[in-house]
């Protein structure tokens, strides 16, 4: 199952029993997933560092 | 009652408390469950029965991309736990011209610094932690400072500034990072919680291995996304973030009152430039170069410059260009426009592996400022090179110094030291020569150097470059695959050592090996193995005073080491000082017994033996000897210290 499907899937949990509590879990955790991508950097570059 | 409004406030409250509660606490069960290798700079270790810091090799991992495949580590040096009134210890922070690329033991900045200061203050015990890695810039830097404090360093020694652009957070940070700086703090501040650790690994999990195909593709990609220009928005912020990096370094040790000397760098200006634009104008800069390296073959050196002039005037700022002038010059001996221009070749390679003048001024206007140590290594490589151009006289390739270069800029901060007079000197400052042996570097050390450049310039973005491996070419084939088993990590670095030391000592190079041994005692001085084993060598070279010296520093490091007290307990009857050799016997053969071996409980047995007998105590020399004849009844010279027992016994005695 692939990372956003499970994110999909536990948003609809979440809408259709209503556990809404739940939901600031979700978006924290969901910023720092943004958080990691913006910051991961390239992976091209590991290339690089070899020489230096 | 409760005002209803009152309690929808606590009610919405509690919710929004709980999801940061529940993370708390997941937090918390995370770092008690979950093992992270990273997580702390040192460990305590316990070896030679002295506990010791030693530095984790692994903690750079949260500085690079989760994808990297190769991530730079720390050389996992020993330093001990608690720092006595004697040691004095230096901490050296860089990249890895401080880690000592290529090498790996001593032949590097921290080892020299380290061998020449024992040796100007013997009294002193003097550490010297490398803490340079390969990559490694002014960002990872600052970001180690807070956790130093457990180093307790009496002196910092400072060496960086090539990795600036390539290294972590350099050209290769993302738009975000490079807009809002606040971001690159707040992403190492996440990356020590464990939470974010383990999302960050499921989102971004290191990805597979490159086909061998694939790697040309990858290569001319990353060049193509590395390509930085001297006076471009990526250079200016790079220098705006290496200014302000070293000025927080630097006021972060003045604040600890830890003294720090500071080093601008150095790069090989002879080294043509790995990156220039294509075309000058219309025209392909190959074919424009093809036609001057003729006119430099032919020496026609005048006809080249004019041809050289004429395109400089087109682009000034043309990498091979530069290079060539500068090329040129030095062949008419005009040695000053010559380094002016080879300078600027250096500065305008597209590709910044060395770090162009920039660096060296920002380093030596912040040391001005802030009053503080700073030694010219650029200057000082300049003064002793040919023409005054640094050369391959003192590198390998653009950058990395060679042994020679490595000894010059150790040099240069041991001579710093010296005037600032932190140590008391006790010794001339004589300093030691450029010498394997005075300064403790091993055949394998070099060798190894050898293998590492030899694989390091035969990839991009090195072109037809051809290293001498006068160490390796020289190599028997048994020995060359010590070297290769440990560049490939099949062995670990110690056993190497101790391989190759063996070969050489089976090979009668007995040099060889009693430096390599010493080369491990430089690195770990109380290392009970290492002494054991230079013992072993000077016992064998019959110098029993050296041997006894390692033997007891064997013992002392690891007082049940069998072999140590059973070879030192042999010296000892030989050299008449049975009582202490009948110690060191009796306590090898209660050694023995926790594992026994019969051939060294007979070894043991016959050893007492002769030293009672030669105390004239020829009744416990019988009994001893029997022991060993009881175990091994054909062994000669048991049965021969028997026989010599017997004839010296009175007739009338009842021993048998």
């Amino acid at each position: 199952m692939g990372k956003l499907a499970i994110l999909k899937e536990f948003w609809e949990f979440i809408k259709i029993r209503k556990k809404w509590w739940l939901a600031p879990i979700i978006i924290i955790l969901v910023l720092l997933g943004a958080l990691i991508v913006l910051t991961e950097g390239s992976a091209l570059a590991p290339f690089i560092y070899t020489l230096f | 009652m409760m005002n209803i409004r009152v309690k929808k406030l606590i009610f919405s409250l509690f919710t929004l408390v709980i999801p940061f509660v529940f993370l708390l606490f997941l937090e918390l069960i995370l770092r008690f469950t979950v093992p992270y290798n990273d997580e702390s700079i040192v460990e305590v270790v316990k070896y030679d029965g002295v506990e010791w810091y030693q530095v984790n090799r692994s903690y750079l991992k949260k500085f690079f991309p989760n994808q990297a495949q190769l991530i730079p580590e720390f050389k996992p040096n020993l330093f001990k736990k608690d720092k006595n009134p004697n040691i004095f210890r230096i901490l050296c922070l860089g990249g890895s011209s401080m880690f000592g690329t290529p090498y790996q033991m001593t032949s590097n900045i921290p080892g020299m610094v380290r061998r020449q200061l024992r040796h100007i203050f013997p009294d002193r015990e003097i550490e010297v932690i490398n803490l340079g890695a390969s990559a490694i810039n002014s960002q990872v830097i600052k970001r180690l400072i807070p956790h130093l404090d457990v180093f307790e360093p009496d002196l910092v020694l400072i060496y960086m500034g090539h990795n600036e652009f390539y290294g972590p957070d350099g050209v290769g940070a993302t738009t975000l990072e490079k807009n809002i700086p606040f971001i690159l703090d707040l992403k190492y501040i996440l990356r020590e919680i464990r939470i974010y650790q383990i999302l960050r690994n499921w989102i971004s999990s290191p990805a597979p291995p490159q086909k061998v195909s694939d790697e040309k593709n990858l290569m001319r990609e990353v060049s193509r996304g590395s390509l930085v220009e001297l006076d471009s928005d990526d250079a200016k912020r790079i220098y705006r973030d290496f200014s302000a990096n070293l000025g927080n370094i630097v006021s972060r040790f003045k604040k600890k009152n830890i003294p720090l000397i500071v080093s601008d760098v150095i790069s090989n200006l002879e080294f043509a430039p790995f990156s220039y634009p294509p075309k000058i104008g219309e025209v392909d800069i190959d074919n424009i170069i093809e036609e001057i390296e003729r006119q430099f073959a032919r020496e026609e050196y005048p006809l080249a410059l004019e041809h050289l002039i004429k395109l400089h005037r087109q682009d000034a700022q043309h990498a091979l260009i530069n290079f060539w002038m500068g090329k040129c010059f030095l062949a008419e001996g005009e040695s000053d426009s010559a380094l002016k221009y080879l300078i600027l070749a250096r500065d305008y390679d597209l590709l910044k592996f060395r770090a162009p003048s920039r660096i060296n001024h920002i380093i030596e206007e912040i040391c001005q400022q802030e009053n503080l140590p700073f030694v010219s290594t650029a200057s000082y490589f300049s003064r002793n090179s040919k023409n005054g151009i640094a050369g391959f006289d003192l590198f390998w390739e653009h950058l990395h110094p060679n042994t020679a270069g490595y000894y010059s800029i150790a040099e240069l901060f041991t001579q710093r030291i010296l005037e600032m007079e932190i140590l008391r000197t006790h010794r001339e400052n004589l300093f030691l020569p450029l010498h394997m042996d005075s300064l403790n570097i091993c055949w394998l050390d070099l060798a190894y150097a050898d293998i590492s450049i030899q694989n390091l310039t035969g990839k991009w973005p090195f072109r037809n470059f051809v290293v001498s491996t006068n160490y390796l070419d020289s190599a028997s084939p048994e020995i060359f695959q010590i070297v290769s088993d440990v560049y490939q990590r099949k062995i670990v670095w110690d056993d190497a050592c101790y391989r190759s030391a063996a070969w050489f000592e089976k090979n009668g190079e007995f040099d060889l090996a009693r430096n390599t041994y010493e080369a491990i005692l430089e690195e770990y001085p109380l290392n009970f193995y290492a002494h054991y084993q230079l013992a072993r060598l000077y016992r064998d070279l019959l110098r029993f005073d050296n041997a006894v010296k390692h033997y007891q520093i064997s013992i002392e490091s690891n007082p049940d080491y069998l072999f140590a007290r059973l070879d030192l307990g042999m010296i000892l009857i030989n050299q008449g000082l049975f009582d202490m050799a009948i110690e060191h016997l009796k306590k090898a053969l209660v050694l023995n017994s926790n594992q026994p071996n019969a051939a060294v409980e007979a070894n043991i047995n016959y050893g007492l033996s002769a030293a009672y007998a030669n105390k004239r105590d020829l009744e416990t020399a019988v009994v001893y000897v029997d022991r060993a004849l009881e175990i091994i009844p054909n062994y000669p010279a048991a049965r021969e210290l028997k026989q010599g027992l017997m004839r010296a016994i009175p007739k009338n005695s009842t021993v048998k």
